[in-house]
């Protein structure tokens, strides 16, 4: 999943396109603890891409997010 | 019994916002009630047969907050609702001290289209594939609660649910309030978002809904010789309330006065009105108390008017007795449908676009008085002159409320 299709999937769950960028911590993208929790399910569900949720909290920025979603979809 | 208003009691309405089976905003859906255009259609979905009056869809990015990102659908009405309320009361959120603000929001089934899917994921796919949007989207103090966090609102917030008598009821707490003093200003409405299977089917197992398949425009039939039940619908109404020297004091226009209010309860049936509408005519009674005036002052009544059999013909005969002077009795669920937990808060914003604009809306499909039926029922808008309007309202389980709306 490159970097836009990971932004897409962020904004289609309601975050603004302006927040999210590489360098934004999750904070800063808006990504609270009920958005990461539904990203999971997202990835998992709709992508296949099974990121364990205890892995997406203990990432602090979306570049971090983006390496995981990498990692457990065997493309990194 | 009552005490009298008393010098500065009753609320100004400063802001009026609407997002309806009749409009997206104020103008259309007040439009669309005044040329009296129903909004029903008919539906075939989930097994059911069934008609319905539905809301335009809510545009997305409707706030900043986790929740209101991804809302429950009552929620999104709710959020569009009150965004023009307040852009139309002159007030920027972002700017206010939300200390003395508060929320009142009129709930009737809640946030049930999230419950119905999340319990659906639940059963078949498990626990673990459940949304962290399910409890609060689904919980019923969730439009309130994200009206206080996308505003910014620190006063009290709250929800209120008395079935279909919710939306009035919730304006008649922020009444209350402003009364108080607990708050020196108030968004206030009710949202309802509950075209969901279970309270569909719910509904018409009470034969509560109109099956006039073959005519949806018709089917919702105020006071009409051929009613046969109400048709849901789904949509929000707010307003902004304050006291009116606060509202005089920052220059705000008032559209409106909220002068009184009146609750009861039949004590009597689950779903059936008290056949003598004792109770309804004490809330009426009661809201004209507060406001000072009597039941002659009348020159319109926004009534409840559902299109059930029953319920009709008790309100009817309560107007009727109580206000010999023929006032006309317009219902305007013709065209939005049973708006449900919304309905007293959008009734409630129509009667205030009545008396400001000295309109008198027309009831959509009454043709032809039902049995026992002795009102003055408009089929066509009329220009007169409205310096006093009561809103009805009743809700299963026996609540009756009444407003008093007068010009400022």
């Amino acid at each position: 999943m490159t970097f836009d299709e990971l932004k897409n999937l962020l904004v289609s769950l309601g975050l603004d396109p302006e927040d999210v960028t590489p360098e934004a911590t999750r904070e800063e993208a808006g990504l609270d603890s009920l958005l990461l929790t539904e990203l999971a399910l997202v990835l998992r569900k709709e992508r296949g891409v099974p990121v364990p949720e205890e892995e997406l909290y203990a990432a602090t920025t979306v570049t971090a997010i983006e390496r995981l979603v990498a990692v457990h979809a065997g493309t990194a | 019994m009552r005490g009298g208003p008393g010098p500065g009691r009753g609320a100004a309405v400063t802001g009026v916002g609407l997002f309806t089976p009749a409009g997206a905003d104020r103008a259309t859906t007040w439009e669309t009630v005044r040329v009296g255009k129903p909004t029903s259609v008919r539906e075939e979905r989930d097994g059911l047969t069934y008609l319905a009056c539905r809301a335009p869809e809510p545009p997305g990015g409707l706030g900043r907050a986790a929740v209101a990102r991804r809302p429950d659908r009552s929620a999104a009405l709710a959020l569009c609702a009150a965004r023009e309320a307040l852009a139309d009361a002159g007030l920027d959120p972002g700017g206010w001290d939300g200390t003395r603000v508060g929320v009142v929001a009129g709930i009737g089934a809640g946030g049930v289209l999230t419950y119905e899917a999340q319990r659906e994921v639940l059963r078949t796919d498990g626990p673990g594939d459940m949304s962290s949007f399910a409890v609060p989207g689904a919980l019923p103090n969730a439009v309130a609660a994200q009206l206080a966090v996308e505003f910014g609102v620190r006063g009290p917030s709250l929800a209120v649910t008395t079935a279909c008598a919710a939306g009035a009821s919730a304006i008649g707490v922020a009444l209350d309030l402003l009364t108080l003093g607990r708050c020196d200003l108030v968004l206030v409405g009710g949202a309802e978002a509950s075209l969901s299977p279970f309270y569909i089917a719910g509904f018409d197992r009470l034969r509560a809904l109109s099956r006039r398949f073959d005519d949806p425009a018709g089917g919702l039939r105020p006071f009409d010789v051929d009613r046969s039940g109400f048709v849901m619908a789904e949509g929000a109404g707010f307003l902004v309330l304050e006291r009116p020297a606060d509202a005089a004091a920052r220059g705000a226009r008032t559209r409106a006065l909220i002068s009184g209010y009146g609750a009861t309860s039949d004590a009597h049936h689950v779903v059936a009105p008290r056949p003598d509408g004792s109770g309804l005519t004490a809330a009426v009674r009661d809201a004209l108390a507060e406001a000072g005036a009597s039941p002659g002052d009348v020159d319109l009544v926004n009534a409840h008017g559902t299109g059930t059999p029953r319920g009709d013909a008790v309100e009817a005969a309560v107007l009727a007795a109580l206000l010999p002077h023929r006032p006309p009795v317009t219902s305007t669920k013709g065209v939005t449908g049973h708006l449900l937990g919304a309905a007293g808060a959008v009734e409630a914003a129509l009667t205030v676009l009545s008396v400001e604009e000295g309109t008198v809306p027309p009831t959509a499909n009454f043709a032809e008085p039902g049995e026992g039926i002795d009102l003055d029922v408009p089929t066509t808008a009329r220009t007169a002159r409205l310096r006093l309007a009561v809103s009805t309202s009743v809700g299963f389980g026996g609540h009756n409320a009444a407003l008093v709306i007068t010009a400022p």
